[in-house]
Order: structure tokens, then C-alpha cells, then sequence
């Protein structure tokens, strides 16, 4: 089993394509038996993902848009918020599969189809996959997670992220072999010859602002404690969107590392959290997130830094690492998703989290792609969808 | 970033990597368990359970198969937790060869799986999800399939364990086979040392009834040389005439489950036949038969010689007692006919003779003298040599009784006296004070006894006889020994060699000269030895001989019942005589008496003798007449003959003894059937054979008891 990354900047989506794939595959003297392409929203994505299924002879292909930039073993690939990187995968021992749907009136039913499209591609119907590696529109993931639940149950683990463009504006693009979508859900099957680990992480802190939602409609938070969410956010951290509840306009810069978490579970009394990033204000004094929320549930408001929103990619990369050698295994490859709002608030520090992150990896090849929305399995085996988040699956033979 | 932050990542981080070891360890700890059992245990059965006791741990399996088989597409149910399962048939397909290939397979809906949409399986199994764990794939494929009733309960967690207990398993199972590969190596080189070292003809078929292995005493056997009769077909070397029954041998070995045994012949690549019998038995798992056979040619040869040489003797044998019986017959034949008219010769002559003596008138006298004489000499053959046959047919038997030898000796001297004043010797008799009681035949005795003092008398004259009887210890037990020494014409060395041999008399001329059948030697040697005892003779020529008996003290014969009875009847019939009042003649007594017998001569001469005696007579000349008779006249005695029509002597003996009215009246049996010990048993008072001794009749009748509450009168010749 072999990884290999490739990354391009070319502002020629064929060329770039054409790079990326041939550095891809001298790298790994073979030809992938999958591939992972994410490209920003800059690109003619239709052309890239054109010229790389051409190249690749109807390999499947898994993978959306980044927001400004990608990532990989080599630091972050962005000029100008243009760039375009891949990952293949040769593992002549083990099945992959690329599956898609349009997600339409019913996400669940969507997910359903994309994954036994995966499953048929790779030649496993019926087949528990080792894990599910995704790729959708946000909107609707924690409907797409149990529609895949409902047909594997609860025990594969599912990770990925969320595709996100550069500013925002819904540009977002998710690919599924040589096809390109804008609203739709994308499933990779992993049936690999390597073992998986994986981690989602939030890298925030819980603080003791708590209050429960009173009212909610799927991710507008319309009150805490029956307050206007907005209000008793700004009042738990301290005004710090005093100007937008005035003015109005987008928060998700002044949110990022003032997140709102919900606990999953613990571990020996430690409890860990799904995080919904904040990121705009509702008429009636509600908060936007990016992922839902019900009414009922208790919402901890979290906080981080900067630094930990760099250190954080290194520390899970390192948990990953340690876990190899405790089984005298060796990192082969990761896939990264890593929060575009964290990736925004640290900004040019970026390049520190790739580097980290490879350094933790023992300069295997990994890509990371920057996401609205990020899904993981927590340590408990909950399969959530969340924001902020770290995602990161490692292969390891 | 704050420090509390780092603690709880960090502690996440630390209990995660802290339950994946635990994880592991728990992981490992199983499987190692579990290769254990797969490893050690050689019972099938009990290797299975203890796995899914493991498996069912770790994976939380709810049911779990284990299928194995020589085709992927057709495997049995071997082992399974699932009770009351038993007949299962995976048909392997996409999912089973991948699994077989190492690759563990979680299924999170068999419905979608082409094994399941097969597989035949019990509604009571809830089988929504299931794990398929390849055991090995070869030699023969092995599959393990554990099931959930929960949709996608198995996880690639699972998946991941059962990815490192197969390949352990795997592993475990190879060893496992080398194990028993060593095993069998050895078991083979065992086997094929003993296959070599066999003098039997030994082989390995397999199913196909071909020869896989013979060994060399086979091959040499046959004729063929080391490895030559491989590859070849067993009924092959069969001869024709023989190859379907063992065909249908093999063909009951193979379906049925216990070794068949036969024998069939064979054809040697020279051309000649040879017989082998033949033991197999069918080692199902292993699919071959195990052959020995055995060269039984000249066995068989010989067991057919012998066959052909038993015939013969059984046909000689069976003519010999033809023979023999013929003899027997003819031997009675003789008797009857001989003694029926000699019953009217001797007893007419003595009443002629004892009338015209009575008369005064002597003129023929010695000539009806010499014709009773001749007579009575002619009796004694014919007795001597119907006894004698009886002795050589054996089927005289000894009736061993205790009885007091002295007045036993001195009733046989008081009987021999005469003989000797014949001859004008002299006689003198040694008993031993202390002689007592001898348990052997009597009848036997007496007439050792008396043909030896007989003999002695016969050939002596003007001599002297002397007889000893002595108690002596022989052989570690008692002994009575029997001396009798004379002094008459004794015997040269030659003729003494054949002087126990049936008419071989010393000197033929004595035949002329002296009385003797040149029997009675010959029948005291038999009756000796019957006794389990000897005799044996010392003599010389003008100078005397000498006969020892020796005769145990008790003698060992096993009686039957019916000798048993018959000695009870004698002793009791013994001690009835003993106190039998006398009477001192026939004249007084009181009725007739009933004579029954079919011969009218006899009826004559009996009533001139009884007439004449003063006795009345009735006759009767068959059996029923005799009992009404009987009934009407209540006779103070009757003699009995035995061969009668309508009912023989001793149906009427028997019904005469069973009457109440009859049971006091004595019984006297007069026939030509010698067979006294019979007559006693039936109820007889006395015995007497044809020709009777018309004095001994007299006797018994004097003797007899003539009142009603008289008891058995009873005497012995």
C-alpha cells in the first residue's frame, strides 16, 4: 500500500490536473486505486475533475473545494486562494469506491445512495466498510450522517468535511469521479489494507457559560434559556458581537474562537464537544451556525486561541503517532480536514499548522482541505458533524 | 492556549491511546487463547467450543458456524453455538473467497449477500448482520461465520480483529497440520514396517478399489515384482469365477461401516491359483481400505484331504457299526434260536433221565447224561459269547456297590465245589481276617472268581487248587489281590502268549477232553480291567499255573441315575433275601403258579417241572392273558418270559408292579434276554435265562414266600 501526494497551483485547471497527477503517480510507481482532489472554488472544477478521470482511467475520484488554499506533506498550496491538491492511494489489497447523490428533498435518502454507490464501485455490496470518507454540501450533514447510519448502523466511522468556497458565497463544489455537483453528497468506501485510526478534535476549551436551547429551528438558535441567543451570546462573551446585534452582518470572523459547544460524552469525568460556529444574526435576535441544533440541548460556550488552533493539528497528529507505535505500525498517509473558519482566523500562520502537521506525520503524505463544516467519530464512536473541528484519518501498515 | 486546555486534550489523548491498548492487550490476550485451543485440543468438537467461548468476547457474536468442506461452493456445518443446527450448506461465493483469502468480511445486511440469499437457513436464525473469518483455504476450506440480529453490528474494529485471528488461526492450523502430517509420517513408517515385515500379503486400496501400496509378500506371493501391482485394479487379480462375490464384498465394506472377512482365489502373473483370505476394513476420513490376506492354499489342500479322508472313515466307521450291529443281532438270533429248542433238549433229557432213573431203569442213563452235558456246554457258549460281545461293544456296564467280599468268596467256593470233587482235588482257601468291604460290581466279581476257581478245577486232576485272597496296597491305595494256584497241566511259554485271547484254550486237545468254551479267560481279563484292576498269569508246563487278580478296593466309575436306581434295587433286593423265611419244600405250598410265555414247549417242560414238584400250574401265553389271569387267580408266583406279542414281559412287569393286587406276588423272569439287571429294576424277585436250570427254579420257588403278607422273595444264581 502506498500514498502519494501532489499538489499544483497552475491556474490551468487541465494543467494543473495534469501536474498533480503525474507527480501523483511517479510518486507512487503505480497507478492509484483512488483519488483525493480538492481544488479551490477558483477553479474550472469540471475541468480538472475532466482531465483527472481522463488520467486516471476511471479510477474513483472523491473530493469537493477548499476554501482559499489545500494542504499537504508540503505546506499549504495557495496563490492568491487558488490552488489544487491530490492524494492517491495504490493498495492493490484493498477496495475503494466513490459514490454520489444529489442530496434533494431527502439528505438521509441521499446519503443512502451514496454510500451503496460507494459500496457497489468498490465491489463490496453489502460490506461493512472500514470507514466512510465524505464530502457534501453544508446544509444538511447531521441528516446525511444518520441516513448512512440508518443503513450500516452506528459502528462505521464517518469523516470528512464539508465543501466550502472562498468567501462564503456558496460556490462550493463536490466531486464524485469525473462529475461535479454543487448539492450533493459524496462517499468514499475505504476497505484498505492498512489499519485506520482517526481523531476529531476541537482544540476549545469548555468555559461556564451554559444555558439550554429554548428554541431552535434547524441551524438558527433562535434563544438560550428562553433570552434571544444572540444576546445571551454576546452577554457570554463578554460583547464581543455588540457591533453586529447594532449593525448586523457576518460574525463568523468574531465567533471563531468563541464557539458554541454541545457535550457528547465523557471520558473518566472528561467531556468532550461538538462545536457550531456562529456565524451570522437572524431578524429575531436568533444566531446562524453551521450545523444544527435541537431545542433541549445544553450549549456550552467554548473558547480556544489562536494558538491552539495551530498547535492542535500537530497535538492529534502526534495522538495518531503515538497510537502507531504502541502497535508497531508506521503512518502510510492521513486525510485532514481542518476548519475554514480556524484556517481564516489563523491566517498566515497556516503554513505552521501544515508544517506541524507534517512533522508529526514523519513527513508521510497527507492532504488537508479546508472546510465548512467538518465530520468525525468522537472518541466514543459517535459519528457527529460539527464546526471548528479537526478531522484527521491515518493509515497505518 | 490555556493550560487547562492542554490537560484535557491531553487527557483525551491519553485515554484514548489508554482503551486502545486495553483494547489490544484484551485482543491479543484472546487470540492467544484461542490459537491455544486451536493448537492443543484434537477433539473437533470441543476445539470449536472453546473458540466461540473466546470469540464470542470479543467480537459479542450472538451465533456463530464454522463451515468446512472440500469445495468452496459446497461446505458443511461443522461446529456451531447455534443448538439444534446440524445440516447447514454454504454455498461460498464473492464474500466466503475473499474472507478465505485473509480478508475478514463484515456484512452489515446478509440480505445482500449472495451466500445468505442461498443459504438455506432456519427462520429461528436472526442473522442480520454477520463476520465471515476465512480459517485457512486449504487443504480443505474452512470458514467461520459470525451473526447479529443487529444490522451493522460488525465494525471494522471487528473486522480488524478477525483480520489477526485469522491469520494466527491460520497459522495455528498449519501447525497444527504438521503436527499431524509428523504424525502420520510416523504412523506410516510404523505401518509400513510392519506392512514389510508381514508374511501375510498385505495392501492399501483406495475408493476406487485400486491398489495403492502392497507390500512384498503380497507382490512376491503373486509373482509381481516390488511396485508392480500399483495403479491396478484388486479385482483384477481376482479369478473370474470368484470376482463378483468379491466385489460384493468390497462394495459392503465401503457402504456399511464394520471389516468384511472372505477368501477368494487369486491368479499369480505364472498363471496358477492361489487362495488368500482376506480381512479389510475402510478408513472413511482417509477414504482407503487396509487389505490382509492370508495364503490359505495348502490349508485349504489339506482341510479338503482331511474332508475326503473323514468321509471315508465316517463311511467305514458307519459300516463297521452296520457291521457291528449286524453282528449283535445276529448274535441274539443265535441265542433265541439256539436256546428255544435247547431249552426242550436239556430239559426233556433231564426229565427222561431223572424218570427212568426213578424207574430203575439205567440203560440210557449216560447217554442222556452226555446229551445234558453237551447241552449245558453249548448253553455256556452261547452265554460266554453274547457276554463277551457285550464287553467288546461296551455295553456292559459295572455297578459299584459295597458289599462283604468273604461271603461273596465263599458262596463262589460253595458253587466251584463240585468241580472239584470231580476231578478228585483238593482245595484250600486263604481269606484274610480282615478282608471287609469291597465297593465294586458283585456280579462282576463272583464271576472273576468263579471262572478262574472253574478254569483251575477244569484243569487240574487229582491236584491241588488253592485260592488266596489278600488286602494289599498299590499304587498309594487299597487293593484286594486274588491268588488262584493249581497244580494241573500249566502251560508252555507259547501258549501262555495267547492265553487271555478269546478261544484260545492252552491245549486244543483239552477242548476234547475238558469242559470250557476257551472264553472264560478271555471274559475274566475284560471284567478286571472293568474293574480297574489286572490280572495275570504265571505257569509251566506239568508243573501249574498261577492267576493274580488285582482289583481296587473301590472301584472308580462314575453311575449314572438309572445304575444308581438299579444298585438300590439289588441291595434292596439283597437284604430282603436275607431275611426271607426258608421253606423247607414246594410241596406245601400254597396256589399255582402262573407261568406266561408264548412258547407252548415251554409251557410243557415247565409243567412237568412244577407238576412234578408238586407245584400247580396255569398258563398264559400272552401278556394280557397273563394279567387277567393273574387278576383271577392270584397265583402265589409267576414266571414271566419277556419276548411275547401284544405286551412284552416287561410292560407286563411294569403293570404288575404298579397294582396294588399284584405288587406282593413274586416275580420270576425266565427269558432269552440277558438282561438281569433290567428285570431287577422293574420290580423282578429273580432272573433266570433260557435254558432255565429247572433246579434253580425249584429253588427260587421253595424259597419264595407263598402268604399274603409274604415279603419279595428273591436269589441270586
Amino acid at each position: 500500500m502506498k500514498f502519494a501526494s501532489a499538489r499544483s497551483v497552475a491556474r490551468d485547471p487541465k494543467v494543473a490536473a495534469h501536474e498533480g497527477y503525474q507527480v501523483l503517480a511517479q510518486r507512487l510507481g503505480a497507478a492509484p486505486d483512488i483519488i483525493f482532489v480538492y481544488t479551490t472554488e477558483t477553479y474550472d472544477t469540471a475541468a480538472v475533475n475532466g482531465r483527472l478521470a481522463e488520467l486516471a482511467g476511471g479510477v474513483p475520484i472523491h473530493g469537493g473545494t477548499s476554501c482559499q488554499g489545500v494542504m499537504t506533506d508540503e505546506g499549504v498550496a495557495s496563490d492568491q486562494g487558488h490552488g489544487l491538491a491530490m492524494m492517491g492511494i495504490a493498495d492493490a489489497e484493498g477496495a475503494y469506491g466513490v459514490g454520489v447523490s444529489e442530496i434533494g428533498e431527502s439528505p438521509r435518502e441521499a446519503a443512502r445512495r451514496a454510500v451503496q454507490g460507494a459500496l457497489s464501485q468498490a465491489g463490496r455490496p453489502g460490506q461493512v466498510p472500514q470507514m466512510l470518507w465524505l464530502m457534501a454540501a453544508p446544509g444538511c450533514e447531521e441528516e446525511l450522517i444518520a441516513g448512512i447510519q440508518e443503513l450500516l448502523g452506528s459502528k462505521v466511522p464517518i469523516l470528512g468535511g464539508s465543501s466550502a468556497d472562498n468567501t462564503v458565497a456558496g460556490q462550493w463544489k463536490q466531486f464524485a469521479n469525473e462529475e461535479v455537483f454543487e448539492n450533493a453528497v459524496v462517499v468514499a468506501a475505504i476497505f484498505s489494507s492498512a489499519d485506520v485510526d482517526y481523531s476529531f478534535h476541537s482544540g476549545y476549551e469548555p468555559t461556564a457559560k451554559r444555558g439550554r436551547v429554548t428554541r431552535a429551528e434547524g441551524r438558527v438558535l433562535y434563544a438560550i434559556d428562553g433570552q434571544p441567543a444572540a444576546q445571551v451570546y454576546n452577554a457570554w462573551t463578554g460583547g464581543a458581537i455588540d457591533e453586529e446585534l447594532e449593525q448586523g452582518g457576518n460574525i463568523l470572523g468574531k465567533t471563531t474562537l468563541f464557539p458554541l459547544g454541545r457535550e457528547v460524552g465523557t471520558i473518566e469525568g472528561t467531556p468532550y464537544f461538538q462545536l457550531s460556529h456562529p456565524d451570522g444574526l437572524s431578524p429575531q435576535g436568533g444566531l446562524t451556525l453551521f450545523s444544527t441544533v435541537e431545542e433541549g440541548e445544553e450549549l456550552v460556550l467554548m473558547t480556544g486561541t489562536v494558538d491552539s488552533l495551530i498547535s492542535r493539528a500537530g497535538r492529534v497528529g502526534q495522538a495518531v503517532r503515538d497510537i502507531a507505535a504502541s502497535e508497531d505500525k508506521e503512518i502510510v498517509g492521513s486525510l485532514v480536514i481542518y476548519c475554514a473558519g480556524c484556517m481564516l482566523t489563523v491566517q498566515e500562520r497556516i503554513d505552521e499548522v501544515a508544517r506541524e502537521m507534517g512533522e508529526v506525520l514523519g513527513g508521510k503524505p497527507y492532504i488537508g482541505a479546508f472546510t465548512f463544516g467538518e465530520q468525525g467519530c468522537f472518541i466514543g464512536g459517535e459519528n457527529r458533524h460539527g464546526n471548528l473541528m479537526i478531522s484527521v484519518v491515518t493509515f497505518l501498515s | 492556549m490555556t493550560e487547562s486546555e492542554t490537560l484535557r486534550e491531553t487527557l483525551l489523548d491519553l485515554e484514548r491511546a489508554r482503551r486502545k491498548e486495553r483494547e489490544l492487550r484484551l485482543e491479543t490476550e484472546g487470540l492467544l487463547r484461542g490459537l491455544e485451543i486451536l493448537g492443543s485440543i484434537t477433539d473437533t468438537e470441543a476445539m470449536f467450543a472453546g473458540l466461540f467461548e473466546i470469540l464470542q468476547e470479543l467480537l459479542g457474536f450472538e451465533q456463530a458456524f464454522v463451515f468446512t468442506g472440500t469445495r468452496v461452493e459446497a461446505m458443511h456445518l461443522v461446529a456451531t453455538t447455534c443448538s439444534g443446527q446440524k445440516a447447514l450448506l454454504w454455498r461460498g461465493q464473492e464474500v466466503t473467497r475473499q474472507a478465505l483469502g485473509g480478508e475478514p468480511v463484515a456484512v452489515f445486511n446478509t440480505a445482500m449477500i449472495a451466500e445468505w440469499r442461498d443459504l438455506q437457513a432456519p427462520r429461528s436464525l436472526s442473522a442480520t448482520s454477520a463476520l465471515h473469518i476465512g480459517l485457512r483455504r486449504e487443504p480443505e476450506p474452512s470458514l467461520m461465520v459470525c451473526t447479529h440480529s443487529e444490522p451493522g453490528f460488525f465494525s471494522a474494529k471487528h473486522v480488524q480483529l478477525a483480520r489477526r485471528f485469522s491469520m494466527l488461526a491460520t497459522q495455528a492450523l498449519l501447525n497444527r497440520d504438521l503436527r499431524e502430517l509428523k504424525l502420520q509420517a510416523f504412523e506410516r513408517s510404523t505401518r509400513d514396517q510392519f506392512f514389510n515385515a508381514s508374511d501375510d500379503a498385505m495392501c492399501i486400496l483406495d475408493a476406487q478399489r485400486r491398489l495403492v501400496q502392497t507390500n512384498p509378500s503380497m507382490d512376491v506371493g503373486l509373482g509381481y515384482e516390488a511396485g508392480e501391482l500399483a495403479g491396478r485394479s484388486f479385482e483384477s487379480l481376482v479369478v473370474e469365477e470368484d470376482r463378483a462375490w468379491v466385489r460384493a464384498q468390497v462394495s459392503e465394506l465401503l457402504s456399511g461401516h464394520a471389516p468384511v472377512g472372505f477368501d477368494a482365489r487369486f491368479t499369480t502373473e505364472r498363471g496358477d491359483e492361489r487362495r488368500l483370505q482376506w480381512k479389510m476394513s475402510f478408513d472413511r476420513e482417509a477414504r482407503i481400505i487396509y487389505g490382509s490376506g492370508r495364503d490359505i492354499t495348502e490349508q485349504r489342500e489339506a482341510e479338503d484331504a482331511l474332508r475326503v479322508l473323514n468321509e471315508e472313515l465316517r463311511t467305514t466307521r458307519d459300516e463297521a457299526l452296520q457291521a457291528s450291529k449286524a453282528k449283535s443281532t445276529f448274535l441274539a438270533t443265535m441265542s433265541h434260536e439256539l436256546r428255544t429248542p435247547l431249552n426242550a433238549i436239556m430239559g426233556y433229557s433231564e426229565i427222561v433221565l431223572e424218570e427212568m432213573v426213578a424207574e430203575g431203569d439205567t440203560t440210557y442213563a449216560d447217554d442222556l447224561g452226555r446229551i445234558i452235558s453237551a447241552g449245558k456246554h453249548l448253553v455256556s457258549i452261547i452265554s460266554n459269547v453274547l457276554e463277551l460281545s457285550k464287553i467288546e461293544a461296551e455295553r456292559m456296564q459295572v455297578h459299584p456297590e459295597p458289599f462283604e467280599l468273604g461271603p461273596l468268596v465263599e458262596e463262589v467256593v460253595a458253587s466251584v465245589g463240585p468241580l472239584f470233587k470231580k476231578n478228585d482235588n483238593r482245595f484250600e482257601l486263604r481269606l484274610a481276617q480282615d478282608i471287609g468291604e469291597l465297593v465294586s460290581d458283585a456280579a462282576k466279581v463272583r464271576q472273576i472268581l468263579y471262572n478262574l476257581l472253574s478254569n483251575a478245577a477244569r484243569f487240574t486232576r487229582r491236584g491241588q487248587v488253592t485260592l488266596r485272597v489278600d488286602r494289599a496296597v498299590e499304587a498309594g491305595s487299597e487293593q484286594i489281590i486274588v491268588c488262584v494256584q493249581d497244580t494241573g497241566v500249566g502251560m508252555t511259554p507259547e501258549q501262555l502268549e495267547g492265553v487271555f485271547e478269546a478261544f484260545s484254550q492252552a491245549d486244543s486237545s483239552w477242548t476234547r477232553t475238558v469242559d470250557g468254551t476257551g472264553l472264560g479267560l478271555a471274559i475274566t481279563r475284560h471284567l478286571c480291567e472293568m474293574l480297574g484292576g489286572e490280572i495275570e498269569v504265571a505257569s509251566e508246563s506239568e508243573v501249574g499255573s498261577t492267576f493274580r487278580v488285582r482289583l481296587p478296593r473301590e472301584v472308580n466309575v462314575v453311575a449314572s441315575a438309572e445304575d444308581f436306581e438299579q444298585a438300590l434295587v439289588r441291595s434292596a433286593s439283597a437284604r430282603k433275601m436275607s431275611v426271607a423265611p426258608e421253606r423247607e419244600d414246594v410241596e406245601g405250598a400254597q396256589g399255582c403258579v402262573l407261568v406266561i410265555d408264548d412258547d407252548p414247549d415251554l409251557h410243557a417242560l415247565m409243567r412237568r417241572t412244577l407238576e412234578t414238584a408238586g407245584v400247580a400250574m396255569e398258563s398264559a401265553y400272552n401278556g394280557a392273558e397273563g394279567l387277567h389271569l393273574a387278576h383271577k387267580l392270584a397265583p402265589r408266583a409267576i414266571v414271566l418270559d419277556v419276548s411275547m406279542p401284544v405286551i412284552d414281559g416287561w410292560d407286563v412287569l411294569r403293570l404288575l408292579r404298579s397294582y396294588e393286587e399284584f405288587r406282593e406276588i413274586p416275580v420270576l423272569v425266565v427269558t432269552m434276554v440277558d438282561n438281569r439287571q433290567k428285570a431287577l429294576a422293574l420290580g423282578a424277585d429273580d432272573f433266570l435265562l433260557k435254558p432255565f436250570d429247572r433246579k434253580a427254579l425249584l429253588e427260587w420257588l421253595r424259597r419264595a414266600p407263598q402268604d399274603d403278607a409274604g415279603g419279595v422273595a428273591s436269589s441270586s444264581r
